[in-house]
């Protein structure tokens, strides 16, 4: 992602004038591993790729500069935020997800919003359409398309490789036919709906649900929306895998992912163990980095 | 003839300015109950919110909501100033001003019962602030006419 690109510069537009001034001076080769504009009240503004942090302008991040942030995210109306910011972000318009920290104000055992705010993250949601085209056809088993999880460790491309996958399960290839697709987007990452838009290509018989829980989200969709595949995001609880169990006695395929290096890797954590115990993944896409470039192995079980 | 026009056109044209300032504060009351509704309702953005008035928000205001408009869509990051610029274009002054200054911030809150309080005190301050205005005028305006016609037609009467 060079600094000319639209998404590059969409995310940059969230920053103070004063930094996207230098958010756009930055050399190609920082601004094309660019995953996050990262801000911390007190410190340089940085931005985030797959060899670290590197500061981009050479003055700290004041109050007023984290609020301008926040202003644009939600477009000078927090109050349309509120549940949103409760929980730790803002999903604008083109698929950018805003993370924020700051002090959370508990009401009644639960966090009620977020005050002064001290950090902010800008993650530049990336679509690679066509990631998943080598991999499809492997999915499949004859007729049959296998529920498959994807492993990878953090920020290495499962949410960009699930959305690739979902457009194609969603519109099928030559030698498959279109499945109804649901997707649960709990964190509004994945197709990042906006004003009722999903902001990336999620294919042409996609239905999405956002910012619900992934264990109600997936029998609310079981219910209401018939579908053929229901894909999700990091699953991460067992109430996920309930839900999940549920649904696949319905007959309906999963696509998932999760952290995780390898199948011995998820066999170490609880809930990993017992999601592979299920038996309800067939395929397993790992997501493998080697000399800074991404591969994909299909295993299959 | 001149001499005695003169303080009736000056009156004439105070109570154009009075009556064009009362039409304007209406509307922004209007509009305060408009933003009250949609925000407690629908949750309603400031983008959305001011694309909504430029459409069917009171017309005395349409311009006024089409510059906010066009800065929003421009980029700019302060919305105080924006709204602050686009008042002093509408051209009123004083105390209705300073009370409508208030209004971006009365936006600043997280949770939509605050916000249509703060707009319904607001709202509350304009009325009374219209009625003093309202008070104050018709009392200077029937002083002030009666000495300027009285004036008027003594100079005629010198002048004859």
């Amino acid at each position: 992602m060079k600094k000319d690109s639209p998404r590059y510069r969409l995310a940059a537009r969230l920053l103070p004038h004063r930094m996207y001034a230098a958010a756009m001076q930055c050399t190609d080769e920082l601004c094309s591993g660019a995953e996050e504009f990262r801000l911390r009240r007190g410190q340089m503004p940085s931005i985030l790729a797959a060899k670290g942090e590197t500061p981009f302008f050479n003055e700290t991040v004041e109050e007023h500069d984290l609020q301008t942030v926040l202003d644009r995210a939600t477009e000078f109306s927090v109050y349309r935020s509120a549940e949103s910011i409760r929980r730790g972000f803002v999903t604008i318009e083109g698929g950018f997800r805003v993370g924020l920290c700051g002090r959370a104000v508990w009401r009644d055992g639960e966090i009620a919003t977020l005050r002064e705010i001290s950090s902010v993250s800008i993650r530049i949601g990336r679509e690679m359409k066509g990631i998943a085209d080598a991999l499809y056809p492997q999915l499949w088993d004859g007729e049959r398309f296998e529920s498959t999880l994807i492993l990878s460790p953090p920020g290495g491309g499962k949410t960009t490789l699930l959305r690739d996958l979902i457009r194609i399960v969603s519109c099928g290839d030559a030698a498959h036919p279109p499945l109804r697709t649901a997707v649960v987007d709990e964190r509004c990452e994945i197709a990042a709906v906006c004003h009722g838009m999903a902001q990336f290509d999620m294919g042409l018989h996609t239905d999405i649900l956002s910012a619900a829980p992934k264990d109600e989200g997936i029998l609310m969709l079981l219910r209401a929306m018939n579908p053929q595949v229901i894909a999700v995001d990091e699953i991460t609880a067992p109430s996920d895998l309930r839900a999940m169990e549920q649904a696949a006695n319905c007959g309906v395929g999963f696509l998932a992912t999760v952290h995780g290096y390898d199948r011995e890797d998820l066999r170490r954590r609880s809930v990993c163990r017992a999601l592979l115990d299920t038996e309800l993944f067939r395929r397993f896409i790992i997501v493998e980095h080697r000399m800074g470039r991404r591969s994909y192995r299909v295993e299959s079980c | 003839m001149l001499i005695v026009a003169a303080p009736i056109l000056l009156t004439l044209s105070q109570y154009r300015q009075f009556r064009r300032e009362e039409r304007l504060i209406s509307a922004f009351s209007e509009t305060l109950a408009f933003c009250m509704g949609r925000i407690h309702s629908e949750l309603t953005s400031l983008p959305d919110l001011t694309d909504d008035l430029c459409e069917n928000g009171p017309p005395e205001l349409y311009g006024f909501w089409k510059s906010i408009a066009e800065e929003l869509e421009r980029g700019s990051e302060d919305f105080p100033a924006i709204w602050s610029q686009a008042l002093y274009g509408v051209g009123l002054e004083g105390d209705v001003s300073a009370t409508l200054l208030s209004f971006p911030a009365a936006l600043r809150s997280y949770d939509t019962e605050c916000i249509c309080a703060a707009l319904h005190r607001l709202a509350e301050r304009l009325e009374r602030e219209q009625q003093q205005r309202h008070e104050t005028f018709h009392r200077d305006f029937k002083i002030h006419t009666g000495v300027r016609v009285s004036a008027g037609v003594l100079l005629l009467i010198l002048l004859l």
